[in-house]
């Protein structure tokens, strides 16, 4: 027990310090920062601005009108941002294969999958949060969502599952690149797939692209069936269950084999570029 | 003497891809590329106890790296197995690695935006160093390698060779009982190399740190390695000490002798062959085992009035250029 | 004119360099088309809804769009900003070549090798699934590769003049992306501006933008009548005119910069 409390303490200890260097290290390039602040609000204001105008043409997309969207495309997006804040090291798998990245790890007694994780914690991810909280919070008002702690707590747990989910599925990714050296652009196939599933519901999909998306690769539940449950809608797959506790029990359950995915891929490694 | 380090059977293969150029080439690999096994380390066996200072050495792609990345729990070997101080690299990596320090002389282990300072703050807090260990070690460190010179400068900013020192430094902060430095002196100017140099001997003095060294520069040999490891093609093809492999390789010494005057007729010696005889300037070489330096100047005093005379040791480099070309020969 | 051919050729080599990139990117883009296509599946409904563009049609403009995105890609901006960051300017002013014509070169390059290994199999595969997009006529297929390729020239001195920049700020960093998201919400290549306010699409079509993706779009679905199509052309033709002249008043501005600074 001792020892435990110990281990995570050494550990919480590097997340700190490491924390402490990378916004340093950020501070370093204050353009970026602005940069970020531009392009994301625009990125998703854009986004969110398109579908107001297709759906004040024909009045809805499949059975959700604006509102509806709009509070799907706030979870979607939400979790978007914190997913970058803390899972951003898994973009970079293939350059640190590629370049021998990972031998600095694996000198070190701690686990290289924590160290990869920690060693960067992208504050700058924040900025896609500011433009996915307002459309989420205006999302909320328009759909008449009731803030109470019940209902708080589910739409966290949601978010929480839907970072879980796109995490693993970055992950799962990178560490192609241990067995092909290269992952191409998977990373950027899978952040188009988020968009394209999380954003819209995913009702409006043929029923093959609805179950491969809710039990192969369950993108789905990023924001889809706890939007759903959220606004008392029916259309899509049928749930058994609370969406909300699924959500983060698939969340777990991908992000764990996308662990051992991560892992196999390691002792593979090649320390390539000496 | 304990046994530090072992290696039983130890290879390495490597699946390599083959790219076919141009564009023909360019589109046949789209479709299909052709792969092939290549043995980068194939079964090699050594065994080093604590507190030796060892050279690993060879040519460009012999194997060096990868064994020594091998030994530091980076590669999982193909088969065979290697152990530090008792224990597997690979599946006991974060216990084993707690007792490594490992510099690549091409690649840093630092932080490249941070401080060099921060980097051992980080290393500090990994290694779980206490207060008065991290200080003292600071301590030594800056005596041998000058480190507060350069802690407060981000590591992008380094020369190669105060980038070197904080590699040098950051890798023995946590006092590790074997080290392993690959290539420690590429690219360094001859201050610095002489420095790394110091560092190592004071740390292997102080510490009885078990020490593997590969390197090109054979003078960090002659000044730190009392035994040498020579690989070539993946394979051992020597292992033993400095001085056998010079004796076995270079058993000859060559003396150069200035007479007076020059002689009327060719020289001939019973002990000594000569090789040149220019002038007054007659070069001799003999088997510096058998013959003494003495006896070959005694019989040519016995003739000769002898102005001055100068010895030739045989050149390691050129020993070992011997040994890889001869390896290459048989290869 | 060798060297450009010569760079023109390795952008091509380039291209399918890397087996798993082309699989990937072709991937990346279906992903969008099907999104896309389905989104507007949505958005029409069961029922017949009053607008001025069927869903056919409008299926074939998001399978077009997705399609232009791919032969759009220009590397104009990350090799300005590159050569800046590396110093590398000065040595581009030795070369006895034209700097701005090699890069264009290269995206050219780029092009023909997105048309080959990307534009196709995306074409083929869109096309089993949603049926083929086919040009309403042969003056129209005609047209449509006169506009696009004058779409591309406006887009690519809009990046050029942008990738300039990195000679004031060596960082463009995701600046570039921001005129990205700009640009493609501008030109219709999701939502066309005929569906935005009266207003705003009067202003719309006299901008750069919609002639980089509605205006050749449109000639090849139909949307437009050929004899219609010669006014936006003709705009087009007019923003590509300026655009080019910006990009190389610009170019001297920035390199008199070096010349006086230093690389």
């Amino acid at each position: 027990m001792k020892k435990l409390l110990h281990s995570i303490w050494h550990h919480l200890s590097i997340v700190f310090f490491n924390f402490k260097l990378t916004v340093q290290s950020q501070m370093e390039y204050p353009s970026f920062l602005v940069g970020w602040l531009l392009a994301n609000p625009l990125q998703f204001g854009f986004g969110i601005l398109g579908i107001f105008i297709i759906v004040s043409n024909f009045g809805s997309i499949g059975d959700w009108g604006f509102q509806e969207i709009t509070f799907l495309y706030g979870i979607s997006v939400v979790s978007h941002g914190l997913t970058v804040v803390l899972f951003i090291q898994t973009w970079n798998i293939e350059y640190s294969v590629r370049y021998g990245e990972f031998d600095r790890y694996m000198l070190r007694p701690l686990g290289v999958f924590f160290q990869m994780i920690t060693s960067y914690i992208n504050l700058i991810g924040l900025t896609d949060m500011i433009p996915g909280l307002v459309i989420l919070i205006y999302g909320c008002v328009g759909v008449g969502f009731e803030p109470t702690p019940l209902n708080l707590f589910k739409l966290l747990i949601t978010i929480l599952g839907a970072v879980l989910i796109r995490g693993a599925i970055y992950l799962l990714s990178g560490s192609v690149a241990f067995f092909t050296k290269s992952s191409g652009a998977l990373i950027e196939v899978d952040s188009k797939l988020f968009d394209a599933v999380s954003m819209y519901p995913v009702s409006i999909y043929p029923k093959g692209v609805q179950i491969l998306f809710t039990y192969l690769f369950p993108i789905a539940f990023i924001s889809f069936y706890s939007a759903r449950e959220f606004l008392g809608k029916t259309d899509g797959l049928p749930m058994f269950g609370n969406a909300y506790l699924i959500t983060l029990l698939v969340g777990a359950l991908v992000f764990f084999l996308a662990y051992l995915f991560f892992q196999w891929g390691l002792s593979r490694y090649e320390s390539s570029g000496s | 003497m304990a046994v530090s380090i072992e290696a039983k059977n130890l290879t390495k293969e490597f699946i390599v891809t083959k790219k076919e150029p141009g564009l023909k080439g360019a589109f046949k690999n789209l479709i299909h590329s052709e792969k092939s096994v290549f043995r980068a380390v194939n079964k090699i066996n050594f065994s080093i106890e604590e507190g030796q200072v060892v050279g690993y050495i060879g040519p460009n792609g012999a194997g060096k790296s990868t064994t020594i990345k091998m030994m530091s729990g980076i590669l999982q070997p193909t088969s065979g197995d290697v152990t530090i101080r008792g224990g597997s690299p690979f599946q006991d990596r974060k216990k084993v690695v707690r007792n490594l320090g490992v510099v690549f002389g091409q690649r840093t282990q630092l932080y490249w935006d941070l401080r060099l300072g921060e980097s051992f703050e980080l290393l500090r807090r990994i290694y779980e160093i206490d207060d008065a260990t991290y200080q003292r070690n600071l301590g030594i460190l800056n005596d041998i390698l000058n480190i507060q010179e350069i802690i407060d400068t981000p590591v992008r900013q380094l020369s190669l060779g105060q980038r070197m020192r904080g590699d040098l430094a950051a890798a023995i902060l946590h006092s590790p009982p074997v080290i392993f430095l690959d290539e420690p002196t590429i690219g360094l100017d001859v201050d610095v190399k002489y420095c790394v140099r110091q560092f190592i001997k004071d740390i292997n003095d102080q510490y009885h740190t078990t020490i593997i060294l590969t390197t090109h520069d054979l003078g960090d040999i002659e000044e730190l390695c009392r035994r040498i490891i020579i690989i070539n093609h993946g394979e051992i093809v020597h292992d033993c000490s400095l001085e056998t492999l010079m004796n076995e390789f270079a058993p000859n010494r060559r003396l150069i002798v200035d007479l007076y005057q020059a002689p009327q007729e060719p020289i001939e010696l019973r002990n000594a062959r000569v090789i040149s005889q220019e002038g007054a300037r007659i070069c001799l070489e003999y088997n510096k085992k058998e013959t003494s330096t003495g006896d070959v100047v005694e019989a040519i005093a016995a003739n000769h009035s002898i102005q001055d005379i100068s010895i030739e040791e045989s050149n390691i480099e050129d020993v070992i250029r011997t040994i890889y070309a001869k390896d290459s020969e048989s290869a | 004119m060798k060297v450009y051919w010569y760079i023109m050729r390795s952008r091509i080599l380039m291209t399918m360099a890397y087996r798993f990139q082309v699989i990937s990117t072709v991937l990346c883009q279906i992903v969008i088309l099907f999104a896309s296509v389905f989104f507007w599946k949505a958005a029409y409904g069961l029922e017949a809804v009053q607008s001025d563009t069927t869903l056919d049609q409008m299926i074939h403009y998001t399978v077009l769009s997705n399609l232009l995105a791919v032969l759009y890609t220009t590397f104009v901006e990350q090799n300005i900003n590159q050569n800046v960051r590396q110093g590398n300017v000065a040595v581009d002013f030795i070369k006895p070549i034209n700097i701005m014509g090699s890069y264009f070169a290269a995206d050219i390059g780029m092009m023909i090798g997105s048309l080959l290994f990307r534009f196709i199999p995306m074409y083929l595969i869109s096309g089993l699934v949603f049926g083929f997009t086919l040009p309403v006529s042969f003056p129209a297929l005609m047209l449509f590769i006169v506009s696009t390729f004058l779409g591309f020239v406006i887009l690519w001195c809009i990046c050029g003049i942008f990738g300039l920049f990195s000679f004031w700020v060596i960082q463009l960093g995701p600046i570039g992306g921001a005129k990205d998201y700009i640009i493609r919400f501008l030109s219709g290549s999701f939502v066309p501006i005929w569906f935005f306010p009266e207003g705003i699409q009067q202003v719309f079509n006299f901008l750069p933008f919609v002639h980089i993706y509605q205006t050749p779009i449109s000639i090849y679905i139909g949307k437009i009548t050929v004899l219609e199509s010669l006014f936006p052309i003709g705009i087009q033709l007019f923003w590509a005119a300026v655009m080019v002249l910006c990009l190389t008043q610009f170019q001297k501005v920035a390199f008199r910069k070096v010349v006086v600074q230093g690389g």
